[in-house]
């Protein structure tokens, strides 16, 4: 579980660092290495595989620049945030994520009505 | 045979008025795990008698009741004079169409539920990655999202994440904040996002039956009952109605809303004025005598009609 839990971080890390070059800059995986090389102990190898798996879940596009890969970004980090609070807000997409929401998205006229029927709650509340 | 029709009766019957009764004595949720068992008892027996119900006509099918030894040798030889026509007639036809739909249609069933099932899952990582990626993370678990609507919600994964976007990060105060926080880690530890997946699968694949409608509805409105019981138990009951009124304030409307809406008041009026104890213990009576009528009928029916004290009846 730690293992896992290691490697998203560093996929978090790889997007963050690619996100902030900005989309339109293709970037290299030595290019990432020697960034975070030198910062904390990390093989070369990590970091291509790493982004290798984003590649492959669509968060990375490449293209061929010699006998290397150069990484994008597919879509920028609000997009990517609004993608997934779409998926998770509103039902929307075709997205059949299991998701607990704290409260129920309700529409403006139930939520009126919510607040109305506990306007009058807290002089009980010294029971239990 | 004497089983399997009274199986069936059972099956019908909590199929008919199964939703209404449970719907009935669970409401309140002055014992929201309690009701739960009792949905998952009607459903896990439901589920049980129809397939002993669908074994044992096929068992009486295949002629051999007396020796189940030679079960599988009489099946083939049964199918094999029904499909040379030596036992004749529109009857033996209708019988084997008969079984084979009932045995196509399980398989359907099954695979349906298969595909919801991994559907759910592989959408579900995939949120989660997503949220890990796009986030703030605060805590280990927690993770901030840019995003103009109040909101929190948690996510199973490997490994899972409670998401608070940034305008309930701002609308809440930190102890509402740790309650809200405190309820979702409830769902997360008591891994409810699988039963949540279980039921809601059994509605994708069996749309029709109303007892699995009405159970996927109330238990995750249940569920939310048990978070919130764990975050009251850590913070306090104020902090986490707050949270909750704050964040129903404003949302976009989407599918199953007046259930929606009604389920946050009960949780609401549940929060603000809890049941009482007497209250409390009598739907746990109740809900007690139903779990225990639901699993104890199956295995009376059985060994009754094994005794014979069926037979009279039938």
């Amino acid at each position: 579980m730690a293992r896992v839990r290691g490697f998203g971080e560093l996929e978090a890390t790889v997007m963050d660092r690619l996100w902030n070059r900005g989309t339109d800059s293709a970037t290299t995986v030595r290019e990432i290495f020697d960034e975070l090389g030198a910062e904390r102990h990390i093989a070369y190898t990590t970091v291509m595989s790493t982004m290798d798996n984003l590649h492959s879940k669509g968060w990375l596009s490449r293209e061929r620049d010699g006998k290397a890969y150069r990484y994008r970004p597919t879509l920028t980090r609000e997009e990517h945030s609004a993608r997934l609070m779409l998926e998770a807000l509103s039902g929307g997409g075709r997205s059949e994520a299991v998701l607990n929401h704290f409260v129920a998205q309700i529409d403006a006229e139930d939520s009126a009505s919510l607040r109305n029927a506990l306007r009058r709650p807290s002089g009980k509340t010294g029971r239990r | 045979m004497t089983i399997a029709a009274v199986l069936l009766l059972y099956v019908a019957a909590v199929l008919m008025i199964g939703p209404t009764v449970l719907v009935r004595i669970t409401a309140g949720g002055s014992a929201p795990r309690l009701a739960i068992t009792a949905w998952l008892t009607a459903i896990v027996t439901v589920i049980g008698c129809s397939i002993a119900v669908v074994a044992l006509v096929l068992v009486e099918a295949a002629g051999h009741w007396d020796n189940p030894d030679e079960l599988l040798a009489s099946c083939l030889e049964r199918l094999r004079v029904i499909a040379l026509g030596h036992a004749g007639g529109v009857a033996q036809v209708v019988a084997i169409a008969a079984m084979a739909f009932i045995v196509a249609s399980l398989i359907a069933v099954i695979m349906r539920l298969n595909r919801a099932l991994s559907r759910m899952r592989s959408d579900t990582l995939a949120h989660a990655d997503g949220v890990r990626l796009v986030g703030r993370p605060i805590g280990s678990d927690v993770v901030i999202i840019d995003a103009p609507a109040p909101a929190a919600y948690c996510v199973a994964g490997r490994p899972p994440a409670i998401v608070v976007t940034t305008a309930a990060f701002s609308a809440l105060d930190q102890s509402q904040l740790n309650a809200v926080i405190a309820h979702e880690r409830a769902h997360l530890k008591g891994r409810h996002a699988y039963l949540v997946a279980a039921v809601r699968g059994l509605t994708t694949a069996l749309p029709t039956i109303r007892l699995f409608d009405s159970a996927a509805m109330h238990v995750s409105s249940l569920l939310e009952m048990c978070a919130d019981d764990a975050a009251a138990r850590a913070y306090g009951r104020r902090p986490l109605l707050d949270g909750l009124l704050t964040l129903s304030g404003a949302g976009t409307p989407a599918h199953g809303l007046a259930a929606a809406a009604i389920s946050v008041l009960a949780r609401a009026q549940r929060l603000s004025d809890p049941p009482g104890s007497i209250a409390r213990i009598r739907s746990c009576f109740v809900l007690c005598g139903a779990v225990v009528a639901m699993s104890a009928t199956p295995g009376t029916i059985t060994v009754l009609s094994l005794s014979g004290a069926l037979i009279c009846f039938a």
